[in-house]
């Protein structure tokens, strides 16, 4: 096999005459000009240099415009542009100068050694360019293909290629001929938006995941003979890891509420171990009060929350003891107790102190046990952030005020039209919902079992 | 006694103020404005680089002024926690608050609770 000598200009020239004399190869060749230079006064430029002198319309001067054009055509286009006869015994390949600039090679290497191409194609392109090239010469073309090669100094260069056949008069393939620009960039662009999308797709999953984790371990149903519960938990689009749960217990029950601080799966994750670890803790120590349980949740949640996901979060969470005699004792930093008044329809705020959750190992003096008595009608509004840091479009938070107001306009009726109320007016007051939005209401109606 | 400003880097966020200096080896620190959900991660770099900073300069004490401070996201707190319970160095920390503020009243007790050796609240309004 043998590839063009340089010197044998007449050669080539003969070979590029006899390739540009078929309209097709012509229409093939401005297509592509047309492509990579838009502005017509270039593509004339570039096409047909000849017109920017005299006319010669000689035999001689035809061929002459001919080399020209060809000459103008090969060096002026930043892509490489390549031809391979086809015949029976006939291995002749061209390919232009800016091969050079492309891949690292000069165009005599290229020349002298027609496997080179193969042996830089990528080795992960090579079945795709075997099926590519099989196919067109089973139809005739043309062929199209983006790969990999591999520079001179190893780096990986993205090129587009398209060819087509040249076949004389009698139909018989005469030349390859073919195109093939430089892509790099673009395919860099496309892999970033990939990797963008594929990431954007594994964050939405990851977020439907705890949406689900967080959703489906709420209660369902309230058991509790003294209680009328009522709740709801609305997740934001990036799960903030909110947590409710009424666990009945034989004197009335456990209610807990509480956020982590974290956003996503992690949050969801956290959210399982509190309600996992916590119903598990007091069924095995039903006598367990709520200081205790919140000491016991917090050795727990710290070490994995610290050691094995490798996190920072920590919770904000109060833990209830309601008995059925209207005695609740709590423990744990979350927001402020609501507690409406059936009596007077007064609403007063309980402070929750005491540490977060899985903030430290070792909590034993920062908990605080503390008490209160509802009587008959009373009703307790437990709540995460989402309600009160829930923002209108001035950015003001919805805020306890307004919380407060809902709740003694309200307080007397049914704790799901409570709840309903709470949650219009903050859906009133927000312009979009940053948060998870969680709401428990709670009512004592009296009589022990 | 002088003050030598402590270096923090630059916010590109605005929203809050970060302003901390040293007198002696005792720091001063001011945050204030809102930190929430649109410029917490730029706060969270600065009051991460304070806190290596106090941690370098050895001080002795510290004081917080968190009275301007009208909001602070939950990855703010969290911050403070990590400030509050870091064992590398430990000093006094006296946290101005402002009781009217409803956030910092229920937040800064419980973070105070994980410290009380090291940690106090004194409320005073701002100035």
């Amino acid at each position: 096999m043998s590839a063009i000598p340089q010197t044998e200009e007449q050669d080539l020239l003969r070979m590029l005459e006899e390739m540009s004399s078929t309209p097709e190869a012509i229409r093939f060749l401005e297509e592509m000009v047309d492509a990579m230079f838009p502005e017509g006064a270039t593509r004339e430029r570039v096409l047909y240099p000849e017109r920017r002198g005299a006319e010669d319309r000689t035999p001689e001067g035809e061929l002459a415009k001919l080399r020209a054009r060809f000459q103008s055509l090969v060096e002026q286009i930043p892509a490489v542009t390549f031809l391979a006869v086809l015949g029976e015994g006939e291995n002749d390949v061209y390919v232009s100068p800016y091969i050079e600039q492309l891949l690292g090679f000069s165009q005599q290497e290229w020349l002298d050694n027609p496997f080179l191409w193969y042996w830089q194609l990528h080795p992960e392109d090579r079945p795709m360019w075997n099926d590519v090239f099989a196919r067109g010469v089973r139809t005739g073309g043309p062929f199209i293909a983006d790969c990999r090669f591999l520079a001179r100094d190893g780096h990986v260069v993205w090129v587009h290629g398209e060819a087509r056949l040249v076949r004389d008069p009698k139909g018989r393939p005469q030349f390859l001929q073919g195109v093939a620009f430089d892509i790099t960039a673009a395919k860099k662009a496309e892999q970033v938006l990939v990797r963008t999308a594929v990431q954007e797709a594994k964050r939405r999953e990851e977020l439907e995941i705890a949406r689900r984790v967080q959703t489906s371990i709420v209660p369902r149903t309230f058991k509790v003979p003294t209680l009328d519960i009522s709740a709801i938990m609305r997740p934001a689009d990036e799960v903030g890891g909110d947590y409710y749960d009424v666990i009945p217990c034989p004197d009335g029950a456990w209610l807990g509420v509480g956020d982590v601080t974290g956003h996503g799966l992690n949050a969801g994750l956290v959210m399982l171990m509190v309600q996992s670890a916590a119903q598990a803790l007091v069924s095995a120590i039903p006598e367990i009060g709520p200081a205790d349980l919140f000491l016991k949740l917090n050795r727990v949640l710290h070490d994995n929350v610290r050691m094995r996901l490798e996190r920072d979060d920590h919770v904000t969470l109060s833990l209830l003891r309601y008995h059925d005699n209207g005695i609740v004792r709590f423990a744990g930093a979350h927001e402020d107790l609501v507690l409406y008044r059936a009596a007077t329809r007064k609403v007063e705020l309980l402070a929750t102190p005491g540490p977060w959750l899985a903030a430290k190992h070792d909590l034993r003096r920062a908990v605080v046990e503390s008490s209160f008595r509802m009587q008959p009608g009373d009703v307790l509004v437990l709540y995460t952030d989402g309600v009160t840091e829930a923002r209108d479009a001035a950015g003001r938070m919805f805020d306890m005020p307004r919380l407060v107001d809902v709740v003694r306009k309200t307080g007397d009726r049914p704790t799901a039209e409570i709840r309903d109320g709470i949650l219009a007016a903050v859906d009133a007051h927000m312009v979009r919902q940053d948060d998870d939005i969680s709401l428990m209401v709670v009512r004592h109606l009296g009589g022990s079992r | 006694m002088s003050r030598r400003p402590i270096s923090l880097p630059p916010t590109t966020n605005r929203g809050y103020t970060l302003d901390a200096w040293m007198e002696g080896d005792r720091a001063h620190v001011v945050l204030g404005g809102n930190v929430g959900l649109d410029n917490s991660e730029d706060a969270g770099r600065a009051i991460e680089t304070l806190r290596k900073e106090l941690v370098h300069a050895r001080v002795k004490e510290a004081t917080l002024d968190l009275r301007t401070l009208y909001f602070l996201a939950s990855s703010g707190l969290k911050l403070l926690v990590a400030w509050v319970t870091a064992s590398e160095h430990r000093y006094p920390i006296t946290i101005l608050t402002d009781p009217n503020l409803h956030w910092q009243r229920r937040s800064l007790s419980a973070l105070a609770s994980l410290e009380p050796d090291y940690v106090r609240l004194v409320e005073k309004e701002a100035p």
